[in-house]
């Protein structure tokens, strides 16, 4: 059986316009390329920012960190932080992100969806 | 007489969500609290990744995964017929690195490493490899 990711993309207005990416479900090697694909469309659609809604996401491995490494990149060609960011991971997902020192570069929060979008 | 878990898994990312699933429902029956099992399920996915990218590379085979409890701690093995994959040589990007010039790509193996309270490889005399996972049951 696939693992299988639902994808889906909403825009929100906090303080700045705040593209979000729901995900649901589960992101290993053997499905990444569809939120790669996403993710790579949004970007040279010149988004300014991005939430990973993570709330109904219950696995992801190495592979969706590449994927956000990339996004990373797009985002922020110059370094820095504040412009990705993501919601309501899982404590496993929590601990991944800081054990692959991600931490310092893309951000964590949890709660409220709008808050989150707030919060750019 | 102690409990030992088997599953046949083709070399296939289409497998990953299976292995998952076994290797979680083994853990749990072992007494492994959900942290630990949460941690060895990211493990066991990156060797089965690696495995069926770098091992098998496309080729068809099988991936014997058993796990079972030992002396406080549940023990993972998989044993592929793969050409003997040399983990330790494997580089990892620089995690202290910035985000934004750091490679892309080489966290899996570090992931095995850090997630697992130890990781070995062995390549096989007759062929292939075997990789054990250790994950200590906290007492």
């Amino acid at each position: 059986m696939n693992s299988a990711v639902e994808i889906s993309v909403s825009s929100m207005q906090g303080s700045a316009p705040v593209t979000v990416v729901h995900l649901k479900g589960q992101i290993d090697a053997g499905n990444v390329g569809e939120f790669e694909s996403k993710a790579t469309e949004l970007v040279q659609a010149g988004i300014a920012n991005m939430l990973l809604d993570m709330g109904d996401l219950t696995f992801m491995s190495s592979a969706g960190f590449r994927a956000i490494h990339k996004i990373y990149q797009a985002i922020h060609p110059d370094g820095g932080t504040g412009r990705l960011k993501i919601l309501n991971a899982s404590e496993e997902i929590h601990r991944l992100v800081k054990t692959l020192g991600f931490d310092k570069f893309v951000g964590l929060v949890d709660g409220d969806l709008q808050d989150a979008v707030n919060s750019f | 007489m102690a409990q030992i878990y088997r599953m046949r898994a083709g070399a296939s990312l289409e497998a990953l969500a299976d292995v998952r699933d076994f290797v979680t429902d083994a853990a749990v029956k072992l007494g492994l609290p959900q942290d630990a099992v949460e941690d060895l399920k990211v493990a066991v996915d990156e060797a089965v990744t690696n495995i069926v990218l770098h091992g098998y590379a496309g080729a068809e085979g099988d991936i014997e995964v058993a796990v079972e409890g030992r002396r406080g701690s549940v023990v993972l093995t998989l044993v592929d017929r793969a050409p003997a994959f040399d983990m330790d040589a494997v580089q990892g990007s620089d995690l202290n690195e910035p985000l934004n010039t750091r490679q892309i790509g080489g966290m899996g193996v570090h992931l095995m490493r850090t997630l697992t309270d130890s990781l070995s490889h062995e390549a096989l005399p007759e062929g292939g490899n075997r990789i054990t996972m250790v994950k200590k049951i906290p007492v």
